[in-house]
């Protein structure tokens, strides 16, 4: 790759890193394994620069490529997660807003890794039904349930810690 | 709206341990490794080809690591169809038969079972994968459960374009970049590019993968065969995939040999 072209690739990864890194700890809800998610598709996307950043949508691309790399690590069972009740600690914490992310947490873990992947597909990416179903290979009748589900409770928290509509 | 939501709940997030130069070193140094692997395997091919030729006048003919395609398999023109939605449906249809086909023919006995997707997924009837196109950026996806030699599984297919789509996003063949127990690309008995894997996490769940790049080299087929039953899975079902590798192969080759240029 060539410098400037190497150049482009660092200035792409680093203006989104941040947004990435979020999406995946909403999947993940583990800061060190959205952290391995992320780094397995930064390179990805260096191998296939060239192509990536001659595609008229390379955001598209890379959250495509976020996404699989979480559905191809979810199809491997022994990093499958399985919905529970309890949320297990992600070794850190934010005194601040403790209460509200165990309650995201909550929520999003109570999910199916699939289910959760409708969520932060949907909400956090604001990928349409199509989109979404596309990327998780469910019917869009399964998308809209799930998001609708997803979106109740988000409303349910916005409510609750007063963030704006 | 939603991603403030999520970001204020989320809150500040530790520092990265993503190191981009690092990353960037790795990957350097893993296509420089690749170069140099192509450059060997070039040379392997001349020396593989003078030993066929030694082979073919009077040595031990190895047999081929595919089935042969039969008599039954030769391109009928095939062509996806991708534009409006009565044309997705006859593709699928046409995928399904010819899977159906295709598994009957190499894996007599084997019977497709409804597997669930998600937890509660409504149950459908047994005997046909189920079959759905997705859009925009069209991808033909199929599943089912299968039982074979005694075993339970699942089954997954995808046909799915490998070059950039409109929308930016692909899905390229895969890479045999050592993440997996076994891979080996290879090509079929009419010279498609074919891609298998063993993948055996905790040497527990066992995953067959065959993918191959269609005529025209725009799409992949893909098949995968797994040890483990529903979309999310906990527990395995067999000691292994219901269906064999060669099956497997034996299956996507067939089909592979189905679609038109």
């Amino acid at each position: 790759m060539k410098r400037s072209d190497e150049d482009e690739f660092r200035a792409f990864v680093t203006v989104r890193m941040d947004r990435w890194r979020r999406a995946a700890y909403l999947l993940c809800h583990d800061w060190h394994t959205a952290d391995d998610l992320v780094g397995t598709v930064v390179g990805k996307l260096y191998r296939h620069w060239r192509r990536v950043s001659a595609a008229d949508n390379p955001e598209a691309y890379a959250q495509r490529v976020l996404t699989r790399a979480w559905l191809d690590d979810r199809r491997r069972p022994w990093r499958r997660e399985h919905p529970a009740d309890t949320v297990p600690d992600s070794g850190w914490t934010q005194p601040d807003r403790t209460g509200d992310r165990d309650q995201l947490m909550r929520l999003l873990a109570a999910l199916g890794p699939r289910q959760r992947a409708v969520v932060v597909l949907r909400f956090y990416f604001d990928r349409s039904v199509e989109e979404t179903a596309e990327l998780l290979g469910i019917s869009t009748g399964t998308v809209k349930s799930q998001s609708a589900r997803g979106l109740e409770t988000l409303r349910t928290l916005a409510y609750s810690t007063g963030s704006p509509e | 709206m939603n991603q403030q939501i999520f970001d204020q709940l989320i809150g500040e997030p530790p520092r990265t341990t993503i190191d981009v130069d690092r990353i960037i070193a790795r990957q350097r140094h893993r296509q420089g490794l690749s170069r140099v692997a192509a450059g060997g395997a070039a040379a392997l091919g001349v020396v593989l080809a003078v030993a066929a030729g030694v082979s073919l006048t009077g040595g031990t003919t190895r047999p081929a690591p595919l089935p042969a395609a039969s008599p039954t398999s030769k391109p009928v023109g095939f062509i996806l169809q991708t534009r409006t939605e009565a044309g997705r449906q006859e593709t699928l249809d046409r995928l399904r038969t010819a899977l159906e086909n295709s598994t009957r023919m190499y894996a007599p006995g084997a019977a497709w079972i409804f597997m669930p997707d998600v937890p509660g997924a409504k149950r459908t009837p047994d005997g046909h994968p189920i079959m759905w196109a997705n859009t925009p950026v069209v991808t033909f996806e199929g599943r089912s459960g299968i039982v074979a030699g005694g075993r339970k599984g699942g089954f997954f297919l995808s046909v799915r374009p490998i070059g950039i789509q409109s929308d930016g996003t692909s899905t390229p063949m895969r890479e045999c970049d050592g993440s997996v127990a076994v891979c080996e690309s290879t090509r079929t008995p009419k010279g498609l590019d074919l891609v298998h894997w063993i993948d055996r996490p905790q040497q527990l769940y066992t995953l067959y993968g065959t993918q191959i790049r269609l005529r025209g080299g725009n799409w992949s087929l893909t098949l995968q065969a797994v040890n483990y039953f529903g979309g999310d899975p906990g527990r395995v079902s067999a000691d292994r995939p219901a269906l064999t590798r060669s099956q497997l192969d034996a299956i996507a080759t067939e089909m592979a040999d189905l679609f038109a240029g």
